[in-house]
């Protein structure tokens, strides 16, 4: 009986330290007050700090070796195109196609816009 | 006692069809989600029925994270409604004609979220006062057309005031905390459950772990509701 409930012990002891080794799915950081709050106020301070949100999602995927959560490579990369930083942009834009290649048609027409 | 026994299985009985009947496995739900298995969504701008002339651009930042969670690619909403506003597409009344093909084509999208939002507003009572935001969601398959899954969600958020105490001094201190507690208190906890509570009735997409295997979950049926204090 004590054998079974050293066991059991045991058991319980080695599935919690698996449930915590467990990776997420994806690191999202601070993406959604963020936006909301830049949805709310789109000062170029809360465009300036969602931006480093979204450079901070990256880093920490990387860091992580998780995959960058849809959208957000193709994201940062917008940014980058709206401030005139043309070459920087398409390689966000390259990485979310490489990331999901389900982007490609969206990506492509994205990229043939800014090269016009 | 033979009677009595009868009576209660009965009741017992329509207890439990009364149960079983508010819930539904998502395959019995959704059929169609099983069968099209869509991976790229595109999410539209919603349609605001509410009062508050910015719920729309506001929820709509609530979405693509818990979406992302249920296993789909998200396209970028941050990308896509600038194109949509552009094209002059950013009503859901230019939008709702266009045949869903189009989507397909220009977006890559399997399928299209259309998002409604019907409550987005504060209800005052006597003693307290509470946030409401509901929403309704309808997703369609841009390769049949056909309506894959439709689901809604309401979140009534708690703001009454705190105050303990006896008397009318205290309920005046109550009522005047209240007002003031939902006048700064912001949509964004309640906006932000809504979508994830209504979205957890969405069966998993192909990133998901567990993509496939949720037929048999029983989730609430139509709509789920959820008290926040």
């Amino acid at each position: 009986m004590r054998r079974y409930l050293l066991l059991c012990f045991l058991i319980s002891f080695v599935s919690t330290g698996c449930a915590t080794a467990e990776k997420p799915m994806y690191i999202w950081g601070d993406y959604t007050s963020s936006l909301y709050k830049l949805k709310k106020d789109s000062s170029r301070e809360n465009l300036e700090k969602h931006k480093e949100v979204l450079a901070t999602i990256l880093k920490e995927s990387e860091r992580n070796q998780i995959r960058v959560p849809p959208g957000v490579y193709a994201e940062y990369g917008y940014i980058l195109m709206k401030e005139g930083r043309t070459d920087e942009a398409l390689k966000y834009l390259d990485l979310e196609e490489k990331t999901y290649p389900e982007s490609a048609v969206f990506i492509q027409r994205l990229k043939a816009k800014l090269k016009r | 006692m033979n009677r009595f026994l009868c009576l209660a299985l009965l009741s017992v009985f329509i207890l439990l069809y009364g149960c079983t009947s508010a819930y539904v496995t998502k395959k019995d739900a959704f059929p169609e989600m099983y069968r099209d298995h869509p991976l790229t969504i595109l999410i539209l701008p919603p349609i605001n029925m509410s009062t508050a002339s910015d719920a729309k651009e506001l929820f709509m930042s609530t979405l693509a994270e818990p979406l992302s969670f249920r296993g789909y690619y998200v396209l970028p909403i941050e990308i896509t409604t600038d194109i949509l506003k552009n094209e002059g597409l950013y009503d859901i009344e230019a939008v709702k004609d266009l045949p869903l093909q189009k989507f397909k084509q220009y977006f890559g999208a399997d399928a299209v979220m259309y998002v409604k939002i019907l409550r987005w507003d504060t209800v005052y009572v006597v003693l307290g006062g509470s946030i409401i935001v509901e929403v309704e969601f309808l997703l369609k398959s841009t390769t049949t057309g056909k309506d894959l899954w439709k689901y809604s969600g309401r979140v009534e958020q708690n703001t009454s005031g705190t105050s303990r105490g006896q008397g009318i001094g205290a309920l005046i201190a109550n009522v005047i905390e209240t007002g003031v507690k939902t006048a700064v208190t912001d949509y964004f906890p309640a906006a932000r459950e809504a979508s994830i509570i209504t979205l957890s009735a969405l069966p998993y997409g192909k990133y998901h772990p567990d993509f496939n295997k949720d037929g048999d979950t029983r989730i609430k049926k139509d709509k789920v509701i959820l008290q926040l204090r």
